[in-house]
């Protein structure tokens, strides 16, 4: 009972919901620790369908039409972390990244071990007294101080144990927010909670929702044999997308406040990406195309190329300062995603146009 | 069908990677009289198939439709337009060079001043369109448009030809010659005429096409590089010296079996040909010998100077010997 209210209450706040999410622990290869976390966020709301080999977790919410169309919303569940090397004497541990992780935001991190008990701990500075140089170490080189004794640090914390950036947010001005792994379970937040409030009856399809892991560690990511296992008509990839801050290029990134991105790219399915667009301009949904040539850089590319082929669109949330503990999100352009999915597993029109199984034989 | 004319039709119709729904138009056009059934699968692949009489080998032939090109990124307040590559662009060839747009828009790709022809990479370049203002360039060009080095194509001395894009587009030249050759012949096995999208930007819709053909057997149709321009790097394979039977590229190692047969085949036929090695670059091969539970897969080449550049070279007699030598190795093994 008090896991439905838990539900009920998230599925009616879409920041709450954002923030729960994104402090459920996942970095990258070790989703599958989190299920029962999920679960209990997600409640009874979509049907829970499977955890699997690879750590997808799969969500379902089926239109009840017959021969419906199969939809998948993928968003990876992954986030980026560290992986212990070593646990030293005097309770230090040595870390190696799990994802991209730019050294020169690491040191002085809270951070949160996830040993056989959870654990907080902090990446050691060098003061700048004792600094010879203005040199950054390598990630390998920096050390994480747990304050526990040498035994007992090995005692709870082996080698192959995930860390993660401790959870702390906060809310800017203007409906800006701010907070770790924001990338990419700001957009799973979005999407889900967009399926849960699209009423059955309104559906195209069935609609699958796969939190992908790996995404961050793997070159195809786990959305490639979470596609194969679901085998859709058509997808939509949700991913993160560099937001536009005065030092940025203008032409490699994407402005804030002004909705999500759709790419166009080699990657992905022109006439869906091209339908996406079109529902965007009926519907009054703000929306910036941009290139994204050989590549779009997200799970896009391997969902396309599973099996026969899966016609895929990709969309960006925009964001700024990716791959921190501090990424900052729109709740407008959040919104406006939500209100994109939900549209996206409505359209009659896309279920109708993205239809292969039927292929035309002369 | 008259191989020139049909090599030059498809050439000039710009069909940058991903993008390929004109030249797929184009080739169901004139592939339709040569088989029974034609598809087109989620990404864009257009298959063929001629019906076997039952029990044969199941025989994929594959060349890719698509072509390396630019993508708009951006459009600058200057009517200027930013563009990224789709496929591997040689910047020193592409410089100063005209340009067309996949909606006919005319331009030419230029480096920005200064900046040193070692240096050449894509955020360095921009193509004019010649509009005055952001605003003119916007109705002409939307973010996300291929642009292409203009296609053309001559006829040289000595039955060569010369210009852009032969690769691949000899291929899928080849490929059509062969669904003629083998129209009115029965065999045993279907046969799937395959015209691939995407292999240039990482051989992408051979893959699927494979994954849902399941072939015994699958030989791809591409081009190759030569030895015999000066200061090329040593390669025994020559323009004009007949079909070229790859034995490896960077991305795979053909089937022996294969290979062999090819050899024999072009032994038996009297049809001119070559063995290649190439030792960069990849071709679909790869993609259809793993797809799916993985198939027995060769490639015969057609060999092309200048790859990639504007002004790319074969020789006709190439593509003949790799139409008879195709042909005859498939009514052999079908």
């Amino acid at each position: 009972m008090l896991k439905i209210l838990i539900s009920e209450i998230m599925m009616k706040d879409l920041k709450r919901f954002i923030f729960s999410l994104c402090a459920v622990p996942s970095v990258s290869g070790f989703e599958s620790r989190s299920t029962e976390a999920l679960r209990s966020l997600i409640g009874d709301e979509l049907e829970f369908v499977s955890v699997d080999g690879v750590g997808n977790h799969l969500f379902c919410k089926r239109s009840g039409k017959q021969n419906a169309p199969k939809i998948l919303i993928d968003t990876h569940f992954d986030e980026i972390g560290l992986l212990v090397t070593e646990v030293l004497d005097g309770g230090f541990l040595r870390v190696c990244q799990m994802g991209g992780i730019d050294p020169s935001i690491m040191q002085a991190s809270d951070v949160v071990i996830y040993g056989k008990q959870t654990l907080r701990g902090v990446v050691v500075s060098t003061p700048p007294h004792l600094k010879k140089d203005s040199d950054l170490p390598k990630i390998e080189e920096m050390l994480i101080d747990t304050g526990l004794s040498t035994d007992k640090a090995r005692e709870l914390i082996e080698i192959g144990t995930p860390v993660g950036f401790a959870p702390v947010y906060t809310e800017l001005l203007n409906g800006r927010i701010c907070g770790k792994s924001f990338d990419d379970k700001a957009c799973a937040a979005c999407a889900a909670f967009a399926i849960v409030n699209t009423p059955k009856e309104a559906l195209a399809g069935d609609v699958y929702l796969l939190l992908s892991s790996v995404e961050e560690t793997n070159r195809l990511g786990g959305a490639a044999a979470g596609a194969f296992s679901v085998m859709p008509d058509y997808a939509m990839v949700i991913d993160v997308n560099l937001a536009r801050v005065p030092d940025t290029k203008d032409f490699e990134t994407v402005e804030m406040d002004k909705g999500i991105s759709i790419s166009v790219s080699a990657s992905t399915h022109l006439e869906l990406t091209r339908l996406t667009e079109k529902l965007c301009v009926d519907r009054e949904i703000e929306h910036s195309m941009i290139a994204a040539p050989t590549s779009t850089g997200t799970n896009a590319a391997s969902v396309n190329l599973t099996a026969c082929g899966i016609p895929t669109v990709d969309v960006g949330l925009p964001l700024a300062s990716m791959h921190t503990y501090t990424e900052v999100v729109s709740m407008r352009d959040c919104e406006t995603l939500v209100k994109l999915v939900g549209e996206f597993i409505s359209s009659e029109e896309i279920a109708e146009k993205m239809n292969f199984s039927e292929v035309s034989f002369i | 069908m008259n191989f020139y004319s049909v090599l030059k039709e498809l050439c000039l119709c710009p069909s940058v990677s991903g993008r390929e729904q004109k030249i797929r138009e184009k080739i169901s056009a004139i592939v339709s009289p040569f088989c029974d059934e034609m598809r087109t699968d989620a990404l864009g692949n257009l298959i063929a198939v001629k019906k076997g009489v039952g029990g044969g080998k199941r025989v994929m032939l594959a060349a890719h439709m698509d072509e390396i090109g630019f993508m708009v990124t951006f459009i600058e307040d200057s009517g200027m337009l930013r563009v990224a590559t789709v496929g591997g662009i040689s910047f020193t060839a592409a410089a100063f060079g005209e340009v067309v747009s996949e909606n006919g828009v005319r331009g030419t790709i230029i480096p920005e001043e200064k900046v040193k022809p070692a240096d050449f990479k894509a955020d360095s370049f921009y193509i004019d369109i010649g509009a005055k203002s952001k605003k003119q360039a916007e109705a002409k060009v939307r973010i996300g448009d291929f642009f292409v080095l203009t296609p053309h194509v001559q006829k040289l001395a000595g039955g060569r030809v010369c210009g852009r894009p032969l690769d691949d587009r000899i291929g899928c030249a080849v490929l059509l010659d062969i669904a003629e050759r083998l129209r009115d012949k029965a065999l045993d096995g279907d046969v799937y005429y395959v015209f691939s999208v995407q292999e240039e930007v990482g051989c992408r819709g051979a893959m699927t096409a494979a994954f849902a053909i399941k072939p015994d057997i699958a030989i791809c149709l591409d081009v190759t590089a030569t030895g015999d321009t000066l200061g090329a790097s040593p390669m025994a394979c020559r323009l004009g010296d007949g079909a070229a039977v790859k034995i490896k590229d960077a991305s795979v190692i053909c089937n022996e079996e294969i290979v062999r047969g090819l050899c024999e085949t072009a032994q038996e036929n009297k049809i001119k040909y070559q063995k290649e090695i190439l030792l960069f670059g990849g071709t679909d091969t790869s993609s259809m010998q793993l797809a799916g539970a993985g198939a027995a897969v060769g490639a015969v080449s057609i060999p092309t100077r200048y790859i990639h550049s504007g002004n790319e070279m074969c020789d006709l007699s190439d593509a003949q010997s790799c139409a008879a030598l195709v042909s005859e190795y498939v009514k052999k093994i079908g």
